[in-house]
């Protein structure tokens, strides 16, 4: 039994709202895996509470078996922990390759030297950076500012800035919102791809854009799991129709 | 760096006097210094005449007592810069370390409180350190080069532009290295930052003092440079003029600062040999300019100009 990630009663309230309610979760090593759910659900904070930005009222987290709820966000990426926001979060102000190489540096932060005074056009950054660029498909717009990117590739370029920080698990947080048909194939490709090597949870909306993309899907309602399957599984599910498909609460 | 070693050798010679040059370079090394946490961090402190005002009293507490008496042998002059530095950078640990925990107006409006406290407890003069109202006069020029039995303007001016050449270079490494990419970067987006893996807090308050540490410089260099520290020097509108410089130079470029202090100090020099209420037609100038250049600075509104000349 290996699992990257668990959560154990996980609950976060806000006054009287119970975003996330006691959620039991678990993902093992490698899966695709994807969270779904109306708007309001909890997901986004439930990946607030992985990451660390928000604190959980009560439950435990545990990544690779280590119980890491008290631990500070930015520990979390280092032991590989990644996160791609729903609302695009990218240093708009400045270069593609500048947004790369700030997330691809992290490692120099050990070395005083290297940090504090040799440039950031290291070779090491620049490689890394470049490397990551044309895997997301975005080396032909390095030099261009990133809030002039379009939607879409602002979007890929996010998932390739928390690539960068090289962590084991990556959340994605609807990482094809707002994007072109096109571009959604695009970012779905390349997700499919990272899969190959790395355990990711996608949490989105549009229930068809993750029916033929994870392994198993996870159906969050008003705080709650409520169901939890593979794609037809959770298709053919009676509760899920209801709350999310067509019900009238949704 | 060298056409701007260029232009400072220079500078002199077109300006109306060595002094006001020395001022220029005082107040750009201050300014650029200030602007590592506005321009890169993007943070706004309005209280950085602690960090001038400290460096300038650390380095004339260290050398004399206020009544003009040396407290150590000329000798020790040199150390004058360490012990203004090393007030000014610990001072702004420690403030960094409280002001930062808030964000926006609220960390602005800390840091003016810090800066009136250390102003009123400066100007009581306690022990007998700081002579309150009356400064502490008499500093001697460091004993470099033999610098105290040859100053004139002239040498003084060309020894500061060394310092400043320097410290600038360094502020140009700090700018350049990943470490700056990080401020950029808290800048822009600090949440994005911190799910980087980077420790925000401790990034920016990194920045913060080093902010401290080279506005504490510029002000050892005006205790020098006067031979005088005053309680003025601490003053909140000391916290404006910089920002204004900065503001006025373009806080987005590197040189801004510099630039803006050339702009500042030739304008306050020409304006108080006309009037004594300089303030209004500097309030009136400065206003004009950054309208018109819709808060760009005449460094970048140069820079913006050269491009569009080129394409």
């Amino acid at each position: 039994m290996s699992a990257i990630l668990q959560t154990e009663g996980l609950t976060c309230r806000f006054g009287g709202l119970v975003a996330v309610n006691s959620v039991d979760y678990k993902l093992e090593k490698g899966q695709l895996a994807s969270i779904i759910g109306p708007n309001g659900a909890g997901k986004s904070t439930f990946y607030k509470l992985i990451v660390g930005v928000q604190k959980p009222t009560q439950g435990r987290i545990f990544f690779n078996g280590e119980d890491i709820t008290d631990v500070k966000p930015h520990k979390r990426v280092e032991m590989g922990i990644a996160k791609s926001f729903q609302i695009v979060q990218i240093f708009a102000d400045m270069r593609v390759i500048e947004n790369m190489a700030v997330a691809a540096q992290q490692s120099l932060t050990k070395d005083r030297r290297t940090f504090y005074l040799s440039s950031w056009k290291n070779s090491t950054t620049m490689q890394r950076s470049e490397e990551i660029l044309k895997r997301i498909g975005l080396l032909n717009d390095k030099e261009k500012k990133a809030g002039s990117l379009p939607q879409g590739h602002k979007k890929r370029l996010e998932i390739g800035m928390a690539l960068a920080t090289d962590p084991s698990l990556l959340l994605l947080d609807e990482p094809t919102a707002g994007s072109t048909p096109v571009e959604t194939q695009m970012t779905m490709n390349l997700v499919k791809e990272l899969s190959k090597d790395l355990s990711i949870i996608v949490v989105e909306h549009k229930m068809d854009v993750v029916m033929n993309l994870a392994e198993r899907i996870t159906v969050m309602h008003q705080g709650r799991i409520i169901a939890d399957g593979t794609p037809n599984e959770i298709r053919n599910n009676e509760l899920v129709k209801n709350v999310y498909l067509g019900g009238s609460d949704a | 760096m060298l056409v701007l070693a260029i232009v400072l050798i220079i500078m002199p010679w077109v300006m109306p006097s060595f002094a006001v040059s020395t001022d220029i370079l005082i107040f750009g090394l201050f300014a650029m210094g200030f602007n590592i946490l506005l321009g890169q961090t993007g943070i706004l402190s309005f209280g950085h005449a602690t960090f001038f005002g400290l460096g300038a009293y650390g380095t004339a507490m260290f050398l004399m007592k206020p009544q003009a008496v040396p407290r150590v042998p000329a000798s020790l002059g040199m150390f004058g810069f360490v012990t203004g530095i090393a007030l000014a950078t610990a001072v702004a640990v420690g403030i960094g370390a409280l002001s930062l925990r808030r964000k926006g107006t609220y960390f602005s409006l800390i840091t003016v409180a810090f800066n009136m406290m250390v102003y009123f407890i400066f100007i009581q003069n306690p022990l007998d350190l700081t002579g309150g109202g009356d400064g502490i006069i008499g500093i001697p020029t460091p004993p470099l080069l033999f610098l105290e039995r040859w100053r004139t303007p002239v040498t003084w001016y060309y020894f500061c532009m060394v310092f400043t050449l320097v410290a600038v270079a360094i502020l140009r490494i700090i700018q350049t290295s990943p470490f700056g990419e990080v401020l950029k970067g808290i800048r822009e987006n600090e949440e994005r930052v911190m799910l980087l893996g980077y420790d925000v807090a401790r990034y920016k308050l990194i920045s913060f003092t080093l902010s401290g540490l080279f506005s504490g410089l510029a002000g050892s260099l005006l205790a020098f440079h006067l031979n005088f520290v005053g309680y003025d020097t601490l003053y909140w509108m000391v916290s404006g003029e910089v920002l204004i410089i900065t503001l006025l130079g373009g806080f987005r470029t590197f040189f801004g600062p510099l630039v803006g202090a050339v702009a500042y100090i030739l304008l306050k020099d020409g304006l108080s040999a006309i009037t004594e209420n300089w303030m209004i037609f500097m309030g009136a100038v400065v206003m004009a300019i950054i309208l018109a250049f819709r808060g760009s600075g005449i460094l970048e509104m140069a820079e913006k100009r050269i491009y569009k000349g080129r394409g």
